[in-house]
């Protein structure tokens, strides 16, 4: 997983959520950031699905807890590995 | 997690109890927050009526009634059910509700409609599950959007909604669709 999927994945957090991408990491979650509330999370599933063109299971939607879950999910699904 | 039904992550789906229509379950039913979006819960609720309910659920086999629990605590969160079970056509309605407002955030509304339509698919052998809801709730728009529902109707203006008329969204989820995108092809059938 590149450099640049991680950066990715921070902006669409950061632009859903509604804060500036320096407060996001890969630690991000729904816990530590106030706005990832559960309409945000639907929003921020579809835009990374659209984003990276893909589409997630049910099952990893629901494994989806912060920005690390994301980045592993889309090196899993790319066959690339962080 | 006592007699679980269907378990995820983070919440698990079991048979409702008297318990569960004695307690806050009637009070989400009333709230009219929590009610907004439900058509047929615009009236006040009692623990009578839930009982009522409860009681006619528990024997009926058109529609499944679960109710939500959080798996840390145990706590009645919700209520979902498939409703309208055709045992013939083999299609259903589905509907997830989080009464308790600490757990409408989270992942907890999205891991009990997962559990559901796995429930549907999977346990019931329900081919189509379908759904409808008012064209301005933002919330069921996008757990729609999410899970890949597809719409397929409106009818204009049907339902109130705080001083206007929204339409009502009418979606399906095919067995199908849902079994390809979640890796299952050999379950991939007529529908």
């Amino acid at each position: 997983m590149t450099a640049d999927v991680r950066e990715q994945v921070v902006d669409i957090v950061a632009t859903i959520v509604g804060v500036d991408p320096a407060q996001v990491d890969e630690n991000s979650s729904s816990s530590s950031l106030a706005g990832w509330d559960s309409l945000r999370h639907m929003k921020l599933v579809l835009a990374v699905e659209e984003a990276f063109r893909i589409r997630f299971t049910d099952d990893e939607i629901v494994s989806i807890t912060d920005v690390r879950s994301i980045i592993r999910l889309l090196a899993r699904k790319s066959g690339v590995t962080s | 997690v006592k007699n679980p039904f269907a378990v995820g992550q983070h919440v698990y789906l079991r048979h409702p109890t008297s318990e569960d229509a004695e307690g806050r379950w009637h009070e989400w039913l009333s709230d009219e927050e929590t009610t907004r979006w439900l058509v047929l819960h615009q009236w006040p609720n009692s623990v009578d009526s839930q009982r009522e309910f409860y009681d006619a659920s528990r024997r009926s086999r058109e529609r499944l009634v679960l109710s939500v629990i959080d798996k840390a605590t145990e706590q009645h969160i919700g209520v979902c059910n498939l409703s309208g079970i055709n045992w013939v056509h083999r299609f259903c309605d589905v509907a997830v509700v989080i009464g308790e407002p600490e757990f409408r955030t989270g992942p907890y509304v999205v891991e009990a409609m997962a559990l559901l339509l796995r429930v549907a698919f999977l346990r019931l052998n329900l081919r189509v599950v379908k759904s409808s809801f008012a064209g301005g709730n933002e919330a069921s728009q996008l757990m729609h959007d999410v899970f890949k529902f597809r719409e397929v109707g409106r009818i204009d203006q049907l339902f109130w909604d705080r001083g206007r008329y929204v339409d009502n969204v009418i979606a399906v989820l095919t067995r199908r669709e849902w079994a390809a995108r979640n890796g299952l092809p050999d379950i991939a059938d007529e529908a």
